[in-house]
């Protein structure tokens, strides 16, 4: 049976309206089940290691390679027109409002994002999910509900480690190799930037980040097919609509709150 | 037990049993009183209390120990103190013949201790029924019959209910008391003696290169 483009359009929108329908459910039954009773607090501190500690390299890396990278671009862009002690603001205000939120949720994505969609992926392959459901244990409380708490937790602070990482990056490179003087920089740092809608708006950009890739790489690993092909698809789908997802929300926040 | 080749529902059968796949369509209903079709999750939770799933390949959590596994139910289920919960777990290990998998890991059990482990998982709730999904599969045949043993041994011993599907037609003759032939569809029940004496050419031919001529009436 083939379909007009017309078809296929009207079947690619109702899957699509479906499947947001599903996510929403989704998310709803993980929220009930992070609040429910016996709070699995063993769990949580696994799964924050897991996604939270394990990703500290990458994010501590990746930081401090950011931060150099802008100290020196902003450097060479802001010497043509004498204002090189700027540089503090430009590198504080591009990582604390758009870079630190961002570039960690798409590291933390491809870090711990695809391992608990692969990892859950994997426990419905191997029915380990149905054998807790016939021990009468909710898979959702007792496996998906900390992976996805833990998450939502771990990205803010891995945010946050990742801008105050790049800010030194920035004042390495600024301050040490070319030369800034470390007290413009610093205060044309504090100057520009306000606690309230810079500092706050990032934590919140981090935590929103956060939801997002919990929620869609635990629903994308939950509701894999049960097969090596479903894994994989699992995997990767978590990767690219987790980051996609990222990129228009981090727009939608700034463009509807100014974070 | 219920027989039946590759694809012909068994474990699908099993799994709407213990209410983790719905039907198509029909009903299932459970001595005549629980209808499970349309059961809310909630519901089917504590249905599922009366019943250890003994899955093909374990179904243990992979990241957690035997131990930690065997405990979960009760860890969940009961209030038992953790001295009480070592006890119940030792005696069940013991009872299915487990000994020194305490602190391993599913992966580093060889395909009859993981069948053991699966067992003492499903039986450490005192189920009422026990059901086990091709116990037999992917084990030589001395393991085959170490199962069987153990699982004929249980059912004696418990005197519980045991669903088991299978595609070992002589473990089936040796341990069913009633047989289900899921074939094109349509489920044939019967004793094995009620079977084997079938005049229907399925039957017939299913058995055929498994059992003896002689053994047909």
């Amino acid at each position: 049976m083939t379909f007009g483009p017309a078809e296929r359009l009207g079947r690619s929108t109702t899957d699509f309206v479906l499947g947001l329908g599903k996510i929403t459910l989704f998310s709803g039954q993980l929220l009930k089940a992070a609040f429910r009773r016996p709070f699995r607090f063993r769990r949580l501190m696994d799964e924050l290691y897991n996604i939270g500690v394990l990703s500290l390299a990458i994010v501590i890396v990746s930081g401090v390679a950011v931060g150099m990278v802008l100290g020196l671009q902003g450097y060479n862009t802001l010497v043509r027109f004498g204002a090189e002690e700027s540089l503090g603001a430009v590198v504080g205000l591009s990582l604390i409002r758009e870079l630190g939120p961002v570039l960690t949720a798409l590291l933390v994505t491809g870090r711990a994002g695809s391992a608990i969609a692969a990892e859950l992926g994997s426990m419905v392959v191997t029915e380990q999910l149905d054998g807790l459901r016939m021990l009468s244990v909710d898979p959702l409380d007792f496996i998906v509900g900390p992976k996805a708490l833990a998450m939502v937790i771990a990205m803010p602070l891995l945010a946050a480690l990742f801008t105050v990482l790049g800010l030194m990056g920035g004042y390495l490179v600024g301050v040490l190799f070319l030369g800034v003087d470390p007290g413009s920089y610093l205060s044309a740092l504090e100057a520009s930037i306000d606690f309230r809608s810079d500092v706050v708006g990032s934590l919140i950009k981090g935590f929103v980040f956060g939801l997002l890739v919990a929620v869609i790489s635990t629903y994308r690993g939950y509701t894999a097919d049960p097969h090596s092909a479903g894994v994989s698809a699992a995997t990767t789908s978590t990767v690219v609509i987790a980051s996609v997802t990222t990129l228009i929300f981090d727009y939608l926040i700034t463009a509807l709150w100014g974070v | 037990m219920i027989l039946g080749g590759s694809g012909s529902g068994k474990s699908t059968l099993l799994r709407m049993i213990g209410c983790l796949a719905k039907p198509d369509s029909g009903d299932i209903w459970i001595d005549g009183e629980t209808e499970l079709t349309c059961m809310p999750e909630s519901q089917a939770r504590r249905y599922r209390r009366n019943i250890g799933m003994m899955f093909q390949d374990g179904a243990l959590l992979d990241s957690m120990s035997v131990y930690e596994n065997t405990a979960l139910p009760l860890r969940e289920h009961t209030e038992s103190k953790e001295d009480e919960i070592r006890k119940k777990v030792e005696q069940v290990f013991e009872s299915v013949g487990l000994h020194e998998v305490n602190h391993l890991l599913p992966g580093e059990l060889s395909g009859g201790m993981l069948k053991r482990a699966a067992l003492a998982r499903a039986l450490i709730m005192e189920p009422a029924i026990l059901v086990c999904d091709e116990p037999f599969s992917g084990l030589d045949p001395r393991t085959v019959r170490l199962v069987e043993a153990l699982l004929m041994e249980v059912n004696h011993r418990l005197g519980i209910t045991m669903l088991i599907t299978s595609h070992e037609i002589p473990s089936t003759f040796r341990m069913a008391s009633n047989i289900v032939l899921l074939m094109e569809g349509k489920a044939l029940c019967g004793t094995p003696r009620e079977l084997l004496a079938s005049d229907d050419d399925r039957i017939r031919s299913f058995f055929a290169d498994s059992v003896p001529e002689s053994a047909f009436a």
